[in-house]
């Protein structure tokens, strides 16, 4: 018998931690993905050269560099918020001095 | 009644292990259209860039001029409202697919199962040779895998003819190493982690599916309670041993695999053990179908045992099934323990008629259809 290599197919151990890889896995993910959604949304009704001459008239910015600035803009947004979700997802710090037992 | 089973040696020379690695791949019907599907979008991903259509480029997404040529339509910016649409219609579609036919679309069409899939054929492909030849099939594949994402953005034909001598712009360099890097990440090494952890349309699928839609199910009723046994013993039918009724098989499932889980040992191991009691000894004519041999749990890219039930990371790639399949034969028992069937099916319940999930996916798909034509109208 192959034991599996995952701790998270144990449906009796909801609590087991996770690989590092798919802790930035969740985080890195979803963002990209709502990033990519919203720069479509988004430059699909805005030009980036119509923001440019309203934001830095004058300055050599092509479509193209707009269109990857708007997107990592989005991803960076998008990213800080899913990097706080996971922060406030974390177990609070558990007082050292409680002499509870440890759940099992 | 002896039966002879089929059995070849194999050395531990490298030509040998690529024979049993291609053998351990599944090879059954389903097995089959499902590999046909993925290699059919595999290719077709790289190809369509290089399709020309009324003397331009096929489908391109053309960002400088705002304009998305699709196979002699122009779409222009102010036309979002049809993209919108269309993602609409798309998703009402899978939600449909997914309540009708199961996961189908994660085995057949998911980008993710395309391109692990052919990762994975190179590396059984490389096996025998030293792991830098795998790395540098992967890194070419993933480059011009970046290349043909870029080329469904640049004009393709203009793209590969600015490689050599080098001349792209910091952009498409850019957008062609970032898909590399993902595509070699996601299809080389993580796999089956993405559809587990990443996944929100794996998450959702088990709420589109209700007691009717084709899984990969465990037939309970025949295959418990599982165990090895002496052989030549013959299947439950071959016995004439009845069926269990559900619930005391799948008593017997659960209490098998917590009995599994609990042979960890430690402390969990105790408190699981007394959760579970202890299973009956069973005499061999007691014994169903399933000899428990693992090979469903062995070939599962997952490791996910089907055997406790449905489980959201399983993508219905069919290898178990196969798997089950074999060591049925070589026991000379019917197919058919784990199969591709509904929960009614399985446990013998006749089919629903009226099925809500059905009903609401074919409401918003009819939306869709309406929004069209009175957009259009």
């Amino acid at each position: 018998m192959t034991p599996s290599d995952d701790p998270l197919l144990d449906p009796l151990d909801a609590t087991a931690p996770r690989p590092l890889v798919q802790r930035l896995g969740v985080i890195l993910w979803p963002s990209f993905l709502v990033a990519g959604a919203m720069s479509v949304l988004f430059f699909a009704l805005v030009d980036p050269l119509a923001l440019r001459d309203i934001t830095f008239p004058g300055r050599p910015l092509s479509r193209e560099l707009g269109y990857t600035l708007g997107f990592f803009m989005f991803w960076l947004a998008t990213l800080s918020s899913s990097v706080l979700t996971g922060f406030l997802l974390r177990p609070a710090p558990h007082a050292a001095a409680d002499d509870d037992e440890p759940l099992p | 009644m002896p039966r002879r089973i089929p059995l070849r040696m194999l050395g531990a020379d490298a030509e040998n292990a690529v024979a049993a690695d291609a053998a351990a791949a599944p090879r059954g019907r389903y097995a089959r259209l499902r590999r046909c599907s993925l290699w059919l979008l595999f290719a077709a991903f790289y190809l369509l860039p290089w399709l020309r259509w009324d003397g331009r480029q096929a489908l391109r997404f053309d960002l400088p001029a705002r304009r998305l040529d699709l196979f002699g339509l122009t779409l222009w910016s102010h036309d979002v409202g049809w993209l919108l649409l269309t993602l609409f219609a798309a998703a009402a579609a899978l939600m449909l697919t997914t309540t009708l036919a199961g996961r189908v679309w994660c085995g057949f069409a998911c980008p993710q199962s395309v391109w692990s899939h052919a990762f994975a054929w190179l590396e059984r492909r490389f096996a025998a040779w030293p792991a830098a030849a795998r790395h540098v099939v992967w890194a070419a594949l993933a480059l011009w895998t970046g290349i043909s994402f870029v080329g469904y953005f640049a004009p393709i034909a203009d793209l590969v003819a600015r490689l050599r001598p080098f001349a792209w712009s910091g952009g498409e360099t850019f957008w062609v190493l970032f898909y590399a890097l993902a595509t070699w990440g996601n299809a080389g090494f993580l796999r089956s982690q993405v559809c587990r952890y990443l996944c929100p349309y794996a998450r959702l699928q088990p709420l589109l599916c209700d007691r009717d839609t084709p899984l990969i199910g465990y037939d309970a009723m025949r295959g418990e309670p599982r165990g090895a046994r002496a052989c030549g013993q013959g299947s439950i039918a071959q016995r004439g041993r009845r069926l269990l009724d559900a619930g005391t098989a799948h008593d017997y499932a659960l209490r098998a695999s917590i009995a599994r889980l609990a042979g960890q040992g430690g402390q969990r191991g105790d408190a699981l053990a007394s959760y579970a009691g202890t299973l009956p000894k069973f005499t061999d004519a007691q014994l169903g179908d399933c000899v428990d041999c693992s090979a469903c749990v062995d070939a599962c890219p997952a490791r996910i045992d089907l055997r406790n039930g449905p489980h959201y990371a399983c993508t219905a790639c069919g290898a178990c099934v196969d798997a089950c399949d074999r060591s049925m034969d070589s026991h000379g028992f019917a197919h058919g323990l784990l199969r591709w069937a509904g929960a009614n099916a399985i446990e013998r319940q006749p089919r629903r008629r009226l099925r809500p999930r059905l009903l609401a996916g074919f409401a918003l798909l009819l939306a869709a259809l309406l929004a069209a034509l009175f957009a259009a109208g």
